[in-house]
């Protein structure tokens, strides 16, 4: 019987649906009854019955939950409700609130202006408006012009320099503001460090007296390394030939000393317009020619330093002490040794030895002297000495050396 | 008093006179400038034809030159190459020790002095000390580098004899100074040879 109840029971039963949050144990649950058919409802009568005091349900067991109070929020110094009239502006006195489905609730702020970092590169200048909240409302209370922020270079690149001892000293000759037709008179390139090239107009070079150097560089005016070396001069006023241009080479490491001696403007005219009229047939010749310098330059400082060098090698000749050697002991009878051999001089040896009999000392000497090579082979001196084999004479030789290859002298000899 | 003087000009019979010798004084007066100018550029112009036919036979001759230049500064390498410099030396030491090796000796002691540097002269000798230099020549832009070494080796006679051909063969600017050879033991079978040389170098005189 209760089984055959029991589905209409449980679909009388109160639920929980679907996204509404569980609520306090047993607040809704379910009443069980018994159905059965409903009367028709009479008349409803509205009756107030006011108690005197509280009457409590005997027969019911009181929940054990707790009372349902308002909660008093928490505010500042003006209480829950603040003064402002707009919640932005109650910063951090708004309450939380709930955005959205299923989003977080967040605090209010007031949107400004967002003041990237000067070192940054979105750096974006403000607007004539307010100057924004976050952290620079406080400080920027005016409109501020609008301007970029310094750029803060956290890595800065170094500028390219010329450090003084490689720095030839040539500087560049400039003028103030001037026509066309009128370009300054002189240009000197910074170009490749053993030349300085023409700039802008390359035009016939003289040759005679294109490069004149008052000081020299080095002590000499054919230097070499990083000095200048070449320097082609110009003038524009005429342009189809160059004009000789003094230059002072003072010595390196002293920067910024050169200077132009001489550097007339010559009126334009004739030669101007024949410039114009031959135009870069001239520029390739001076090229070549510039070229053609530098070559005679290095020729000449090449030839220098070769002439000078074999001046050197010519008088540095290693003596043949090896032939020497092989001479001398073939001139050694088998009871002589040879102690030692030095060089007195450039041309002349002294050698020290022994042997077990004196005549072979006389036997080595006369040797010696039939040698060619040899000469003036003379037998300083002898004295007793002593070896493990026995006693000997010591020795000593002098001869002077001599070309092996020219014709022997007659030398007469008393028998 | 003007019109009176043109009247007096006017019938004067020496007008004609009067006006061709004051035109010819005129004319003068203009035109010699202009032909001074005139020849004044002729002969620029002269000039400038001189100096562009000699620019095109340096441009034609450019080629040759190249090639002399070339063949000097090889000659020059060569000889640089012999010389014994602050750059060499390093080289120099141990070709001279491969050298010693390969001559089977025995090398006691190689010491290379600090170079003396000294101006050189023309017609100068590099085996004279600087302050010893009696040259009278003219100064040239280089200057001698003089460096000491010494050299001591053992081994037998044969090996020695073949160490100073090898040093002889050797193309070095050096020049010995001393040589001793002496016997380094009572049988005589090996011999010690000490060698001083100098070895030299010319380098330009820096400023």
């Amino acid at each position: 019987m209760f089984g055959l109840f029991l589905p209409f029971l449980l679909s009388r039963r109160g639920r929980v649906g679907f996204w509404q949050r569980l609520r306090e144990f047993r607040f809704h649950g379910g009443e069980v009854r018994l159905g059965r058919e409903i009367g028709p409802l009479v008349r409803v009568v509205r009756m107030i019955v006011e108690f005197f005091a509280a009457v409590g349900i005997t027969d019911v067991t009181p929940a054990l939950a707790a009372h349902r109070v308002i909660a008093l929020p928490v505010g500042r110094q003006h209480g829950p409700v603040p003064r402002a009239l707009r919640f932005p502006q109650e910063r951090h006195q708004a309450l939380a609130v709930e955005r959205g489905h299923g989003r977080q609730a967040a605090e209010f702020i007031e949107r400004g202006k967002q003041i990237d970092q000067a070192d940054r590169p979105g750096g974006a200048g403000l607007g004539a408006g307010d100057a924004g909240r976050h952290h620079e409302k406080r400080d920027a209370r005016g409109a501020l012009p609008k301007r970029e922020f310094v750029q803060v270079v956290f890595l800065p690149e170094v500028p390219a320099v010329i450090r003084p001892e490689h720095d030839d000293g040539v500087v560049r000759r400039r003028t103030g503001s001037e026509r066309i037709e009128q370009p300054t008179d002189q240009g000197i390139a910074i170009g490749d460090v053993r030349q300085i090239g023409l700039e802008e107009f390359a035009v016939f070079a003289r040759l005679h007296h294109q490069l004149e150097i008052a000081a020299p560089v080095r002590s000499h005016a054919l230097t070499a390394g990083r000095n200048v070396v070449e320097v082609v001069g110009l003038d524009r006023w005429r342009r189809d030939l160059v004009q000789g241009i003094q230059i002072e080479i003072f010595p390196r490491r002293v920067e910024r000393q050169v200077r132009a001696i001489d550097a007339r403007r010559e009126e334009e005219g004739l030669g101007r317009r024949r410039g114009k009229k031959f135009g870069r047939p001239f520029d390739e010749l001076a090229v070549a020619q510039a070229r053609a310098r530098e070559l005679q330059l290095k020729q000449l400082a090449t030839q220098a330093k070769l002439a000078q060098l074999n001046m050197l090698a010519a008088q540095l000749v290693m003596p043949p002490t090896a032939d020497v050697l092989r001479r001398i002991a073939h001139c050694m009878p088998s009871d002589v040794w040879v102690n030692s051999l030095s060089y007195v001089d450039d041309d002349s040896l002294a050698l020290k030895g022994s042997s077990f009999l004196e005549a072979g000392v006389f036997d080595f000497v006369r040797w010696l002297e039939q040698t060619p090579g040899f000469d003036n082979v003379a037998l300083r001196g002898t004295k007793s000495g002593q070896s493990n084999a026995g006693p000997t004479v010591d020795f000593d030789v002098e001869l002077n050396l001599v070309d092996p290859d020219a014709p022997a002298k007659e030398v007469a000899r008393r028998e | 008093m003007n019109e009176s003087l043109i009247r007096k000009f006017c019938e004067s019979s020496h007008r004609k006179l009067i006006v061709s010798i004051v035109t010819i004084l005129l004319g003068l007066a203009v035109l010699t400038p202009l032909v001074d100018e005139y020849f004044d550029n002729k002969e620029s112009r002269r000039a400038l034809a001189e100096e562009l036919e000699n620019a095109r036979q340096t441009a034609e001759q450019l080629p040759s030159l190249e090639k002399q230049v070339a063949a000097v500064v090889a000659e020059l390498e060569i000889l640089e190459g012999r010389s014994v410099s602050e750059d060499t030396v390093s080289a120099y030491r141990t070709r001279l020790v491969d050298m010693i090796r390969e001559s089977s000796c025995q090398i006691r002691r190689l010491d290379l002095a600090q170079p003396i540097r000294r101006p050189w002269k023309e017609g100068d000798s590099p085996l004279v000390e600087g302050n010893k230099s009696d040259s009278s020549g003219k100064a040239t832009p280089f200057s001698l580098e003089r460096r000491g070494i010494q050299l001591s080796v053992s081994g037998r006679t044969h090996d020695i004899y073949t160490l100073l051909e090898r040093l002889q063969k050797d193309t070095t600017l050096a020049h010995p100074e001393r040589l001793q050879i002496h016997s380094d033991g009572q049988n005589g079978e090996t011999v010690t040879m000490e060698l001083e040389m100098l070895l030299f170098a010319l380098s330009r005189q820096s400023s």
